[in-house]
């Protein structure tokens, strides 16, 4: 019988902030590098940790790619990106096709 | 629907009750009677000559009306949507041009407001019904470029430091999705 995995749920809206900003620290508040350091990165550190992360995207003003790419093309430029598809999930009843594209981050991200 | 219904059976009555109170009119008074020496069987092919020919052309009428009525509201969908990314393109050259954290936000919440029509759109091809062709695909792809020139960095910055290639790339986008979108209408209305 397969394993049943845990979920951790992070709510972005709830969570971080309804008005995500850009890509840096630097350039303000709620960065897309904030967001990657402070509540995606803690649960990739340890390489056996296998539990789904789930993220609720709804509930925001909107997002912009600087934000988007930073936060999970920049995950998977650090931890891999087939490990970031296999145990992040997103999830948005709102805008659907946020979900393809942040997936298309992640896929197209520069692997240095 | 029922109105038309009820139009199309209340011509059909009349010409059920009109037709013989014609004919025995007419034999009574002013045709000769060579003339009026209809049988019976000949008067029934004439109504359902008739009938039929009333019923294919309310049939044939109500499909293309359906039809038209659907790529109508599709229509509708991809104008509103061509409107929210002129709103955006506006608002994307005033940015280049003089950036600031309103129109940054602006931005952003006008272009989730884009991407919820474009999904819309998008489901409709998943119509099974939807017989006409409209690569829904490229118009993702296109309006994931447009967001990608406008707000991957240098956007959020402090300033943002955008090239005349940047700028360039962003008209090019945008022309290229208008007249996309133009294309798509046109499709809708053709057989």
């Amino acid at each position: 019988m397969e394993e049943e995995r845990e979920i951790v749920q992070i709510n972005i809206a709830k969570d971080f902030s309804t008005i995500p900003s850009s890509r840096y620290e630097k350039d303000g508040p709620f960065s897309g590098e904030e967001f990657r350091i402070k509540y995606l990165e803690p649960h990739f550190k340890d390489p056996k940790a296998n539990y789904f992360i789930k993220i609720i995207l709804d509930g925001v003003e909107g997002y912009a790619t600087s934000f988007l790419e930073e936060a999970f093309g920049g995950l998977a430029r650090i931890y891999g990106k087939q490990r970031c598809l296999e145990r992040l999930e997103f999830i948005s009843i709102e805008d659907r096709l946020l979900v393809e594209e942040i997936r298309q981050y992640i896929e197209e991200c520069d692997v240095e | 629907m029922w109105n038309r219904l009820a139009i199309v059976s209340f011509i059909a009555c009349g010409m059920l009750i009109g037709i013989p109170i014609g004919v025995i009119i007419t034999n009574q008074c002013a045709l000769s009677s060579i003339f009026l020496e209809v049988k019976l069987i000949q008067l029934i092919q004439l109504l359902m000559t008739l009938l039929i020919a009333i019923f294919l052309t309310y049939f044939i009428n109500t499909l293309i009306n359906r039809d038209l009525k659907k790529s109508d509201i599709v229509c509708d969908l991809i104008d509103t949507y061509q409107n929210k990314l002129g709103d955006i393109f506006i608002l994307g050259e005033s940015y280049f041009q003089n950036a600031d954290y309103e129109k940054q936000r602006e931005i952003i919440s006008s272009l989730k407001t884009a991407s919820i029509l474009l999904n819309i759109i998008i489901e409709i091809k998943r119509d099974k019904h939807n017989k006409k062709f409209i690569n829904y695909d490229g118009l993702w792809n296109d309006f994931i470029k447009f967001k990608i020139i406008l707000t991957d960095s240098p956007f959020g910055e402090k300033p943002p430091k955008y090239s005349l290639e940047d700028i360039n790339n962003f008209e090019s986008i945008y022309k290229l999705i208008s007249s996309k979108l133009y294309n798509c209408k046109l499709k809708l209305y053709s057989y």
